[in-house]
């Protein structure tokens, strides 16, 4: 479901009004100092330009490094705000902490167009543990949500999900729509023919993905160390290349179902090198030169031999798998380009995507943190790569067909239409004095979120058999039994009154009715439009031996509402019948 | 009557990877008071692997497919109590009888609520020693009129 883009909303629900946006500063702290990805600070700016331009008062949240829940001086976000300044061109004022007295009045401070940056909110251990009362205090410093972090929206923190709770509307930021858009239209109706360049390692992440995208691929080039397993598959020679036996079978099944339907292809030649030779070279920490290479061609590769990188042979085949291509989804490098000659592949590919993929207007999709670093380091003009994911493990998420979290906890596009009416919550609870009906009532609060319910407390008895025949009854004795019957009902609903008002519950209405107790309970939560009935699990006249009341049941097995069943804690049912009853 | 825990509350949440669930998910995390921990059980049919551990062991392929499968269908969950503000405290996948497992990881984990789809485990609903709250067939339809 497309989810609502902040420039959606009306600019009347933005100016003047505080917008918390969470972005991904996409820092990394290092041994030496911090270490700083501008990427992923530049892809936040178009959101933030766009809420100074319309007047919004944006209050930022970002995080830095793993503070694990605690103060970390060297993690302060007081460079970021800087950066962020220097790139906008316009003060970014850094708070001290994110939640509290001070924040509060910051934002109370704020002018419109204003942007202030809150502090690290891995500071707070709520952060990560999406905890309810940390998110419910950063959606007191806002009007409307904004998330613009595209990098961490497969994680549930209180700053991407918890938030949304208490906060509407949620909308994406620019970037993070960007993201989304371009996934979507490689996964639901990619233009064709779609290519599929799935190399890297980590077999067991990507098998998923793999099949996902089976059914939508036309042509499908496996790469990478990925490759190993397949070609052994295959039973290609391919030397001292690792192999993931463990998944053998399951790459061989997929390769028996994938050459049906498209085109699979794999490496045709290698950069190969002797193995010890490469091992010592990565022993040394890489330092001097790499291990001598040779080529080699599809006669397989040799023992002792590892292939670092696919050669020139195979980026042919890429290259001529990318013409006509209408849609190209490239994730994983396909060597070790760390090591500079053995990059060469990658690069070419790279550079094929900038120089023709890109001006024929083909949409390329390249994704995988791994590659969009070599991109980087490869020192090309990566911003005419019409789309490089600033999401590595996201990206394979939504590529294998998984929701993201922090997408999810967004508002739907037609929830602006058409927002969902919210009243309060309708509870039914039927009440008889019993133990476990009492019981239910003490929990009631415990078990779930009953503030601001309704609840309805319903006293059914069961009419006695002799009243059918009224006529030779004395009208005194029935009244008496009236008089009776409502002081027990009254009885019941104190008793039942008093561990409610205890949790803070309000009764709204207290109904006694004559009947046979299921019957009456269905009904009368239908009348009511019950979104819930509570019950103990047994009642008054329940035989303790039965698992469940006869009600219960009953109730159980033709509600059209849920059902809460409260039992006594730690009390079991096996060889209840010493019970009172 | 002992003293109510005052500890957050731990609800055990079971799946089957089936439509059902998702009612469950909804009503689970709409209802859920704040603060609740919610955990996710993926309890798929099968010899189970804790009470008889030399029963023709799973290969490391049907493992792997195992839990390619468990993942999916948590994130479906997560992605559903992400829609209501919430995310999984913990899930764990497991085989043997559903309403065996669903019973035994209630009591490890002291589970105080269990959230179960109707008719997916009867013998969940009697022999839970904890609350069970039940989203039936009914609710399930008027979820998708929404």
């Amino acid at each position: 479901m497309d989810k609502v883009v902040v420039n959606q909303l009306p600019v009347e629900k933005l100016r003047g009004q505080r917008v918390f946006v969470r972005i991904d500063a996409g820092v990394e702290p290092s041994s030496s100092g911090v270490l700083f990805d501008e990427s992923k600070l530049r892809s936040s700016l178009p959101t933030l330009e766009y809420l100074r331009g319309v007047g919004a008062r944006a209050v930022i949240g970002a995080s830095l490094g793993k503070p694990g829940g605690r103060v970390v001086e060297s993690l302060r976000l007081d460079p970021v705000a800087e950066r962020l300044s220097r790139m906008l061109g316009s003060p970014v004022r850094k708070l001290g902490e994110a939640i509290g007295r001070d924040p509060q009045g910051a934002v109370a401070g704020m002018r419109d167009g204003d942007l202030l940056l809150l502090e690290n909110l891995r500071f707070y251990p709520g952060e990560d543990a999406n905890d309810a009362d940390f998110a419910h205090e950063l959606a007191q410093l806002c009007d409307v949500y904004c998330n613009d972090a595209f990098a961490i929206a497969n994680l549930g923190l209180a700053s991407t999900v918890g938030i949304t709770r208490y906060v509407r509307p949620a909308a994406a930021g620019l970037a993070l729509a960007r993201e989304l858009m371009m996934f979507k239209a490689a996964l639901d109706q990619p233009d064709q023919p779609f290519v599929g360049l799935i190399a890297g390692a980590r077999l067991e992440e990507k098998l998923p993905v793999l099949e996902n995208l089976l059914p939508r691929l036309n042509r499908l080039f496996i790469g990478g160390a990925l490759a190993f397993t397949f070609l052994e598959a295959k039973r290609r020679d391919i030397g001292s290349a690792p192999v993931n036996r463990a998944l053998l079978p399951l790459v061989k099944d997929f390769l028996k179902k994938a050459e049906k339907e498209v085109e699979i292809i794999l490496p045709e030649d290698f950069i190969a090198v002797q193995v010890d030779e490469f091992r010592e070279y990565e022993k040394s920490g890489r330092i001097g030169d790499p291990p001598e290479w040779r080529l080699e061609l599809e006669n397989g590769i040799p023992p002792f031999y590892l292939p670092v990188d696919v050669g020139p042979a195979t980026v042919n085949r890429i290259k001529g798998l990318f013409e006509g291509a209408r849609t190209i989804l490239w994730n994983g490098p396909l060597g070790v380009w760390e090591i500079e000659p053995f990059g060469a592949a990658t690069r070419a590919v790279a550079l094929l995507i900038v120089e023709r993929v890109s001006p024929r207007h083909q949409r390329s999709i390249l994704c995988g943190d791994s590659l969009a670093r070599a991109i980087r380091s490869f020192n090309l003009p990566f911003e005419l790569i019409r789309h490089l994911t600033t999401g590595g493990e996201q990206a394979l998420q939504l590529l294998a067909g998984n929701p993201l979290p922090a997408v999810s906890a967004l508002d739907n596009e037609f929830d602006l239409v058409a927002p969902i009416e919210t009243r309060p919550r309708r509870i039914l609870l039927p009440v008889d004095g019993s133990e476990h009906s009492l019981e239910a009532a003490r929990r009631l609060g415990r078990l779930i979120d009953a503030e601001d319910a309704e609840i309805s407390l319903l006293h059914v008895q069961k009419p006695e058999a002799f009243v059918v025949g009224k006529a030779w009854i004395d009208p005194d004795e029935i009244h008496r039994r009236e008089i009776r019957r409502r002081h027990e009902a009254e009885l019941v609903f104190d008793i039942t009154n008093a561990p409610l008002a205890q949790q803070g519950l309000d009764v709204r209405q207290q109904l006694m009715v004559e009947g046979d107790p299921a019957d009456e309970i269905l009904r009368f939560a239908d009348e009511i439009g019950a979104d819930l009935i509570v019950m103990g699990s047994h009642g008054r006249t329940g035989v303790m031996r039965v698992l469940m009341g006869s009600v219960s049941r009953k109730v159980l097995d033709q509600a059209k509402c849920p059902v809460l069943i409260v039992r006594i804690p730690g009390r079991r049912m096996d060889g209840v019948g010493m019970l009172e009853t | 009557m002992g003293a109510i825990p005052r500890e957050s509350l731990r609800v055990l949440i079971p799946l089957s990877g089936v439509d059902s669930d998702v009612s469950a998910l909804h009503v689970a995390a709409e209802m859920a008071p704040r603060g609740a921990e919610i955990f996710l059980l993926h309890a798929r049919s099968g010899p189970d692997e804790e009470r008889y551990p030399d029963f023709k062991r799973a290969s490391e392929a049907e493992r792997f497919e195992h839990s390619i499968e468990s993942e999916r269908i948590f994130a479906r969950a997560n992605a559903i109590l992400a829609s209501h503000g919430l995310i999984s405290a913990g899930q764990l996948a497991a085989q043997g009888a559903p309403a065996e497992i669903i019973l035994r990881v209630a009591n490890q984990m002291a589970a105080e609520l269990i959230v179960l789809a109707a008719g997916a485990a009867r013998r969940v609903i009697d022999h839970a020693t904890c609350s069970v709250l039940v989203v039936g067939p009914g609710v399930a339809a008027k979820l998708m009129e929404v």
